[in-house]
């Protein structure tokens, strides 16, 4: 049986207070195991990101559970959540954020950047993988969308965590990059990581293992 | 999988420093429109300073020569003496401007990259030395190549005001280059500070 890898158990997140009070997700349960490719569809605002955010410590949740890899998540302080971060999360977002100055190789070393360690090979490796190690000196701004969103998950995989999330990752890029992208992803869960991938695209849910709805900040059911 | 690493350069292909140098690079447009315009600012300072030693010069040799300088002359020396503090001051002005305006637009446009590297795991101390060494990198290269461009070119203007009577030195007073390097020290300080304040407050707002 798969280790459990994200368990979410009951988790609100409010923003604001009184009038302005807005409740991003209302109790929110799931489960992801390593090896797993979900995707977790919804509408723009009903709180996908919010809660990738909460998986990744970036933000703490109002109530609930977050527990990955046996650590409670919502119980770390800031410099805690900040090291999980760095060891347990890998992030992709859709608009690639990719440093403009700094050439693809360079890119997927950012992770590494106050660190002694020298991952360049590791890093060719990673490109290599996304099908980009003849263009690893290549700036972002002479890179395709889908090419720049391949650099941005190599980047997300540099330190080999078990947990990849990305938000939208798909939302800038065509068709045949984004089925591209998925295939990688497919490639990189069957070596055993947990991936969940936020996108309101059905095509590129139905590359995934299992497809988690959220709406209004609820999850809807699975399909 | 067998594969040749691309040489890029000696050590790790990604520091701290390579980042902000990187980062100045790529934004190369503003430095060199700061640079242009601190420079011809630096070499009119240069000359003004060069005007006023030399009739202060000429004002001292007719004192000891028991003459009286004429009020032109005084009038000269006096308005020459004040353009050169207005001048001046216009140049700390301008690096203060351009330290403050520079790190607060690139931290705003920046917010993006601040939520990255705070996604990343870095610290707010890491990130914030980013911005500072980019904001002392900028400050710094500005100031030390447009006072070179400044000590190149001078020595034109003492030809051009030769045919009007007017002998000076342009040369580099050691008044001028303390007063430069408090500009700097206060100007970097400035930059550097207000840059890590603002990269700070876009990442609240970004995450």
């Amino acid at each position: 049986m798969k280790e459990s890898v994200v368990l979410v158990e009951g988790v609100k997140k409010v923003y604001g207070s009184g009038r302005k009070r807005v409740e991003a997700l209302r109790g929110v349960d799931m489960e992801v195991k390593g090896g797993e490719l979900v995707a977790i569809m919804g509408p723009s605002g009903a709180g996908k990101t919010t809660l990738l955010n909460i998986i990744s410590g970036i933000e703490a949740p109002t109530e609930g559970k977050v527990t990955v890899r046996g650590i409670r998540v919502d119980s770390l302080n800031e410099r805690e959540r900040r090291l999980f971060r760095r060891v347990n999360i890998g992030y992709v977002f859709q608009n690639y954020n990719l440093i403009p100055s700094l050439n693809a190789l360079e890119n997927v070393l950012l992770p590494s950047l106050f660190s002694e360690e020298d991952l360049s090979e590791r890093a060719m490796e990673l490109l290599k993988m996304v099908g980009l190690q003849g263009r690893w000196d290549h700036l972002p701004g002479e890179l395709s969308g889908g090419e720049r969103q391949r650099v941005a998950l190599a980047r997300a995989l540099l330190r080999n965590p078990p947990l990849i999330l990305a938000d939208e990752p798909t939302g800038n890029i065509d068709t045949t990059q984004a089925g591209k992208l998925m295939r990688i992803l497919r490639r990189i869960a069957r070596e055993g990581k947990a991936i969940i991938v936020a996108t309101h695209d059905p095509v590129v849910a139905s590359s995934c293992h299992r497809v988690l709805r959220l709406r209004d900040g609820k999850m809807g059911g699975r399909m | 999988m067998s594969f040749s690493m691309p040489q890029t350069s000696r050590g790790r292909p990604v520091t701290p420093l390579r980042y902000a140098f990187r980062s100045l690079h790529y934004r190369k447009g503003g430095l060199l429109r700061a640079l242009a315009s601190l420079s011809l600012l630096l070499i009119y300072l240069t000359v003004l300073g060069g005007v006023v030693e030399g009739v202060d010069r000429e004002i001292t040799e007719l004192s000891e020569a028991g003459e009286a300088p004429s009020k032109d002359l005084l009038d000269f020396r006096d308005t020459m003496g004040s353009w050169y503090t207005f001048t001046f001051v216009l140049y700390s002005l301008l690096m203060l401007f351009l330290a403050l305006t520079y790190f607060s637009m690139v931290a705003v446009a920046r917010g993006e990259e601040s939520h990255l590297l705070k996604s990343l795991g870095f610290s707010r101390w890491e990130v914030d030395t980013l911005f500072l060494l980019e904001a002392l990198l900028l400050t710094c290269l500005t100031a030390v190549i447009s006072l070179a461009v400044a000590i190149v070119f001078t020595p034109i203007f003492p030809r051009i005001f030769q045919p009007f009577g007017i002998q000076f030195r342009a040369t580099f007073q050691p008044l001028t280059f303390l007063q430069l390097t408090l500009v700097l020290v206060v100007t970097a300080s400035a930059g550097a500070v207000l840059g890590g304040e603002i990269s700070q407050r876009e990442r609240r707002v970004a995450v």
